[in-house]
């Protein structure tokens, strides 16, 4: 699993790759809670090259949706296809997150 | 990761015994070898995805309950089907017994970040049972039916 973090005016895109699981889902807890940490307000998860995700994985990214909650900023998900939607299906936690059908459409909705 | 901590016994095409070390880092080659054990034995793609998921979540709540975290105890995974195709995954591990009071799933209602795991083991499996007569530990059989 791999991270790419790219900071714009529009927002914080964190573009994930790989798969995502309880082995190696702390750097991405991580890395969400440093960027809220340093007053990111508007930030995107990009889960598009996610290609596996387990329940540690999705925790992390409740904990990331609760955590911007609290500190007032918007957190996105953008291309939950695939193996993914699944997972998140699965949880019925689709209807706690705003998920986006691309990068764009998520960032032109903040 | 070390090659050591995870031992795969071929025994036939329908049957597989792998013992590990109670470490999250041999989760994906389990999962690798459930695909590849799964594919051989005929469930399709959306199948083989239900099983590899109940079966990490499964090794990762014992990882993290039974063994606390700790990376120090054996978990041994065995892999049969039966004449009907079906799947039959046993889990056992060495820990204290679990506690079935102990065993219980999120409230889908809520945003939680816990509870997942077994939410999706029992949602994902067709059978899921908690074996607790062996002298020690429990022994988890999670059952797959084949799609004719």
């Amino acid at each position: 699993m791999s991270e790419l973090v790219a900071k714009t005016e529009d927002a914080t895109v964190i573009t994930l790759q790989g798969e995502l699981d309880v082995n190696n889902v702390d750097n991405l807890k991580s890395l969400i809670e440093s960027e809220l940490h340093e007053g990111t307000e508007k930030m995107l998860v990009d889960l598009k090259n996610v290609s596996y995700m387990d329940s540690a994985a999705l925790g992390v990214l409740v904990s990331g949706l609760k955590r911007a909650r609290l500190s007032n900023a918007q957190f996105k998900l953008a291309n939950v296809t695939g193996n993914v939607e699944n997972i998140f299906k699965l949880t019925r936690l689709t209807k706690f997150f705003d998920i986006y059908s691309s990068v764009d459409e998520a960032i032109d909705s903040f | 990761m070390r090659e050591k901590d995870l031992n795969v016994r071929v025994v036939s095409n329908d049957e597989i015994h792998m013992s590990m070390r109670g470490l999250q880092a041999l989760i994906k080659p389990i999962r690798e070898k459930l695909e590849h054990f799964a594919q051989e034995n005929g469930f399709d793609k959306q199948q083989i995805y239900e099983i590899k998921l109940a079966v990490n979540e499964a090794l990762a709540n014992i990882i993290k309950h039974a063994y606390k975290g700790d990376d120090v105890g054996d978990i041994e995974v065995s892999l049969e089907t039966n004449g009907l195709g079906d799947l039959e995954i046993a889990i056992q591990d060495f820990a204290e017994k679990v506690d079935m009071a102990q065993l219980v799933s999120r409230d889908l209602d809520k945003a939680e970040d816990h509870g997942l795991g077994l939410y999706l083991i029992n949602s994902l499996m067709d059978e899921v049972e908690y074996d607790l007569s062996q002298e020690k530990g429990t022994r988890l059989i999670l059952k797959k039916k084949l799609n004719q």
